[in-house]
């Protein structure tokens, strides 16, 4: 069998950090690679090698057979490699046609573009994977599902050997992800080899040829073809035994926190109704665009809901209308990208420390009190353990994992009493993930109410004691985690209800 | 049809035709061909330097210095004809001279917004204030009045002419056509190019043009490089009209340009900056300001009129969801 | 001594550098005309030059904090400038004293003040809750704005004004320029905002990243409505201060200030993209403009000579910013 990629061997490092530590791999013609491991463990760092937009330090590389000391994204296109960005890559302001062999275009390097014969080559393209749609839209008109179409019609434009796809299905709804399997099937039968790039165990088990298992730098498993559980694969990536351990919850109170009746937003999500009490961690998940962001966004008051009311601690308050209505209700909200929207990068770490209570450190005659400010600048900073810290550095200085935990501290400052968590260990390295699991429970201990909105099934079974789960815009289960499995909770998320029936 | 009316160059064709109309009916003689003609004259050279504008705001975003290029090179080229009496070189040539000098300005503009990955506004309003600064410190200050004969004969070209009822004639000049021509070929370039569809592809996303293979800085060269060829046209319309050099004279004028290739949908992420807005964009700001003269409302009220214009314009971009680039 | 070394050692890397500057050009403009610069009625003309470009500077950095620029301060300070004139040429023509004349001139102060918040508070509302380009936004009412003045004074020139309200323009207070302590009064206030309020601290943080900034609970809309107020003020200021200085009030006075207000804000460590200023650059920034300007004059170069030379400064400005940004970030 054809090797399209071999890797021997392989060392490459950032600044004095390793982040492949003697990696070997290889990918054979026609099959159906999957790549999984927590983040940091060197996956991003992998496709870029391959791809041609790193080079690396040390180590073989073979593409088709072919020995390459050092490769450019150019020669990479050549060997019929391509690779699908989690975000795409796609120009907004262009046609689906022309984004379709914009690639390819660009590669030919001629002169003219012939509108015609790229209509028509569109036009083919789209054909062969079964995606029906108006190649003259422009993009900017397109929902996500549809852009990643879009973004594989242009890998396969270009004729590739080995289509890389970087976390394919995280925006994509249950429907949609079936749909992308069945295309990753049909190019798996025109000769294409695809390396899948993703942390959804399920969608590894079902796809899967071979899988690979990634961890600090190296491969810690690989099979090709042997069965292997969603337990086995937990431990591989992060070298510990699934955890039985379970977040112990007993309700101490039966007024809820938090009361959300009847919730709805137009086109986003309807009739959400829950209660959280004091000290739990309550879990929100479903497929991506089951509206489980726009409800935690609603209910922080970024996206006013249309309908419904929200009682806290008995008291009815209507709509949050606005994030100074949350914030009134003592309300926090760490958000699903720190890079946009958790942190501001340029600013120095400690005054990221102080942005949400900065309102309180105000004196009577208007002005800040500077004591005030470098106490608690230092008070915040200790609420968390990041080694070697320089507070006045600017936040872009530090790894994804301390930068998530001063988003967390930010936020702890503030002492919330309903604390809304939006994928907060995604991109995360493990030991900071643990970190952060630990002060969410030590939170939930101290009688906060905390909802944790998650893919992460793993995180779900280990920090909640309940789970709510989301599809289409609707809550269509609960389950209680001490009464479930990992496997049965990630059977509930993925069916899809419209199709099996259930009343929503 | 609906995506047509969707469309920013719908608006603005509506808007325009709807002042004309309403203008037409205070002062019908704004709606006669000798007008139309009057106001093809007076957009000769914001048209011209509204598609150099055009290209760099697509590729990187707004510049300022394009009026001073324009003049400073083809003052620089003349100041030199003149002083040693060569008035008998060819058009073309004068032509020539002009455009390699403005390319060299535009060129050092690429250098810091490239190169140097500074902000295009501010980069461009300091090449702005030092080529404008250098021409009046350093070359001259006199104003040029007799030029060279082959630009004289330039002036006095017409395509076509209308007299009408008062005995008046009014005449569509030869340059009125260059320019359309000069902006149909933009709009072939645009559109069938591989070079134009790389610009649209980096003004909309570096980091996707990038991973595509385009080349980002060499793409932006010619863009300057093509702004350059475009000022320099520019300046050589300008002096050729005015039928003398005044130096950097146009300079300080640069927003009323920005604000019709704004207008006109160049900016922003839906920017699809086409051609056909650009020229609408300019054709109103023209009409707007030939219509109130002719109006007789005193030219003191056009400054406040224009700005509310604009506003209304950007008020009505945004209304429609379109996301503005800040700059 | 040892304390002023420590002092000097310990300030901040942008404020080094701006000293650096200003010391190297007060020391230049001394070698080539020493007896022409250092002399007392040099110090004093240049302390009354650099308070109008001084409030405008000041107006533009915050606006940049934000991320934003405003184009429109000329006209803000043109229209309530002229609003004002109106008021005291009244006052003049009437040949009114005492407790009239004080209240004429204080109505036209208010009038103005007025004039300038309002303008800043209709280009805030518009950025703020539409969201469009602020140069843009700025730049329509800037026109708007200028265009008004215009209309008002025919595009003529009002002057004439009570002889009480002149003094403020050209006299001194213990020998320093009122213009001038004007100035430094208003540099001390915008230090204290910038550093010591929560409106500052909130300006410099939506600045480097609006969207986080709504996430953290900060009130966006409102610190830029505040912003483009503080510009309309100080534009306001200024128009008060021209007013005083040259006994006249035009529509168009003064458009190129706005280029050496951006000039002087880049120069003095402001970052163009928003979310970070120090007063205490601008301030030297200011000085060193103002030592040059003068400096150009003594040494007959002319205002085109200057044109050029504040070209090149931006860019040189512009560049070394850049090279200081790329060593930070090797470094981290």
């Amino acid at each position: 069998m054809n090797e399209i990629v071999k890797i021997q061997g392989m060392y490459k490092s950032f600044f004095g950090a390793k982040a492949l530590d003697g990696m070997d791999f290889t990918i054979y013609e026609g099959e159906i690679h999957c790549l999984i491991g927590e983040n940091g463990c060197g996956k991003s760092t992998m496709i870029k090698i391959i791809s041609g937009f790193h080079p690396f330090d040390k180590g073989d590389l073979y593409i088709n057979s072919k020995k390459f000391g050092k490769i450019t994204p150019i020669e990479a296109m050549k060997e019929g490699i391509q690779v699908i960005y989690q975000d795409f890559s796609l120009i907004p302001n262009m046609t689906i046609a022309e984004n379709i062999t914009m690639y390819n275009d660009v590669y030919q390097n001629r002169m003219f573009v012939n509108r015609n014969k790229m209509r028509k080559m569109a036009r083919a393209t789209v054909k062969k994977v079964n995606f029906d749609i108006d190649i003259d839209k422009y993009v900017y008109e397109l929902g996500v599902a549809q852009k990643q179409m879009v973004a594989i019609c242009r890998a396969m434009a270009l004729d590739a050997k080995l289509i890389i796809m970087d976390e394919p299905t995280t925006a994509l709804t249950s429907k949609e992800v079936e749909n992308l399997f069945k295309l990753v099937f049909k190019l798996k039968e025109n000769g294409v080899s695809i390396l899948f790039v993703s942390h959804k165990l399920d969608e590894v088990l079902k796809i899967a040829d071979s899988i690979t298992v990634m961890r600090n730098g190296k491969s810690v498993y690989n099979s090709r073809g042997d069965k292997i559980s969603k337990e086995e694969m937990v431990y591989y990536m992060t070298g510990k035994k699934f955890s039985e351990e379970r977040y112990s919850y007993i309700q101490a109170d039966n007024n809820p926190l938090l009361k959300v009746k009847n919730y709805s937003l137009k086109n986003k999500f309807s009739d959400i109704s829950f209660s959280l009490y004091r000290g739990e961690i309550l879990g929100l998940t479903g497929l991506l665009g089951c509206g489980r962001n726009e409800v935690a966004k609603s209910l922080f008051g970024l996206i006013p809901a249309t309908n419904g009311s929200v009682e806290i601690n008995n008291e009815d308050i209507g709509i949050i209308k606005n994030v100074g209505h949350a914030l009134k209700y003592n309300i926090g909200y760490v958000p699903e990208d720190r890079l946009t929207e958790g942190l501001h990068m340029e600013q120095s770490i400690a005054d990221n420390g102080i942005s949400r209570i900065i309102g309180s450190l105000v004196d009577k005659n208007g002005l800040l009190n500077m004591k005030k400010v470098q106490e608690k600048k230092k008070e915040i900073l200790s609420l968390i353990y990041i080694p070697q810290l320089k507070p006045n550095n600017p936040a872009r200085s530090l790894s994804g994992g301390n930068q998530q935990k001063v988003v967390l501290a930010k936020w702890l400052a503030a002492q919330p009493k309903i604390f809304i968590l939006n994928s907060p260990t995604v991109g995360v390295d493990v030991g900071s993930k643990t970190e952060i699991h630990n002060i969410v429970k030590k939170l939930a201990s101290k009688g906060v109410g905390i909802i944790l909105i998650s893919d992460d099934i793993p995180e779900l079974m280990a920090l909640c004691n309940r789970v709510l789960i989301m599809n289409e815009g609707h809550i269509i289960n609960e389950k209680i985690i001490m009464d479930t499995s990992m496997e049965e909770l990630s059977e509930l998320i993925a069916i899809n209800y419209k199709e099996v029936g259930k009343a929503i | 049809m609906k995506r047509i009316i969707k469309t920013n160059e719908f608006s603005v064709a509506a808007i325009i035709t709807i002042i004309w109309i309403l203008f037409g009916l205070v002062n019908p003689d704004i709606l006669t061909v000798a007008n139309l003609y009057a106001i093809t004259r007076a957009s000769i050279i914001s048209a011209t330097f509204a598609l150099s504008c055009l290209l760099v705001l697509l590729a990187v975003g707004i510049d300022m210095s394009f009026y001073a290029v324009g003049c400073t090179s083809i003052y620089v080229v003349l100041n030199y004809l003149v002083k040693n009496k060569m008035f008998d070189t060819p058009l073309l040539l004068i032509f020539g001279a002009s455009i390699v000098l403005a390319i060299i300005l535009q060129l050092i503009n690429w250098f810091f917004i490239d190169r140097l990955s500074l902000q295009p506004f501010i980069v461009t309003i300091g090449s702005q204030s030092l080529y404008k600064g250098f021409l009046l410190a350093f070359i001259g200050t006199t104003y040029i009045t007799t030029l060279p004969t082959s630009m004289k004969s330039l002036a006095t070209k017409y395509i076509a002419s209308t007299t009408n009822s008062s005995g008046i004639t009014s005449n569509l000049h030869f340059l009125v056509f260059i320019v359309i021509i000069m902006y149909v070929l933009m709009h072939l370039m645009l559109s069938y190019t591989r070079f134009g569809r790389n610009i649209y592809a980096i003004g909309a996303d570096v980091i996707a043009a990038k991973r595509a293979g385009i080349n980002i800085s060499k793409t932006r060269f010619f863009v300057f490089l093509l702004a350059g060829i475009i000022c320099g046209i520019g300046g050589m319309f300008q002096v050729t009209l005015n039928r003398a050099a005044v130096p950097a004279d146009l300079v300080g004028q640069e927003l009323m340009v920005i604000a019709a290739v704004v207008l006109g949908g160049g900016m922003g992420k839906q920017a699809r900056g086409s051609i056909l807005g650009t020229a609408l964009g300019v054709i109103l700001l023209s009409l707007i300001s030939n219509s109130l003269i002719l109006m007789k409302i005193p030219s003191y009220y056009q400054q406040a009129f224009t700005g509310i214009i604009i506003l209304i314009g950007l008020v009505i971009q945004s209304s429609k969801g379109k996301e503005q680039a800040v700059d | 001594m040892k304390k002023i070394v420590t002092f000097v050692h310990n300030l901040d890397q942008d404020v080094k550098r701006l000293m650096g500057i200003t010391i190297f050009v007060f020391v230049a403009m001394v070698l080539m005309r020493p007896k022409l610069f250092l002399t007392s009625n040099n110090f004093t003309s240049m302390g009354y030059q650099i308070a109008e470009i001084g409030f405008f500077s000041i107006a533009m950095m915050m606006v940049m904090v934000t991320g934003g620029r405003d184009l429109s301060m000329v006209g803000i300070s043109n229209l309530s400038g002229i609003l004002a004139a109106f008021i005291l040429h009244d006052a003049f023509v009437k040949e009114l004293s005492g407790l009239m004349l004080f209240l004429y001139i204080l109505m036209a102060i208010i009038v103005s003040i007025a004039v300038g918040i309002t303008c800043g508070f209709m280009n805030g509302t518009i950025i703020s809750k539409l969201g469009i380009s602020p140069m843009l936004v700025t730049l329509g009412t800037l026109n708007l704005y200028t265009g008004i003045g215009i209309i008002l004074t025919k595009a003529e020139a009002i002057s004439m004004f009570p002889k009480e309200f002149l003094y403020f323009g050209n006299n001194t207070l213990i020998g320093v320029p009122i213009p001038l302590i004007l100035l430094i009064a208003a540099l001390i206030v915008t230090a204290i905002i910038l550093n010591k309020t929560r409106y500052g601290f909130e300006l410099k943080f939506i600045g480097s990243n609006y969207k986080a900034s709504l996430f953290t609970g900060m009130r966006n809309k409102n610190v830029l409505l505040k912003t483009y107020v503080y510009s309309g003020l100080l534009s306001a200021l200024i128009g008060l201060e021209v007013l005083a200085r040259t006994d006249s009030a035009k529509a168009d006075f003064g458009t190129n200030y706005t280029f050496q207000a951006i000039l002087c804000a880049v120069l003095g460590a402001t970052n163009p993209g928003g979310g970070y200023a120090k007063v205490s650059c601008l301030a030297l920034s200011l000085i060193t403009l103002q030592f040059l300007s003068s400096g150009f004059s003594m040494l007959r170069l002319g205002g085109y000579f200057k044109e050029f030379a504040w070209g090149l400064i931006l860019l040189a400005a512009l560049s070394v910013n850049y090279f200081v940004e790329q060593r930070k970030l090797k470094k981290s």
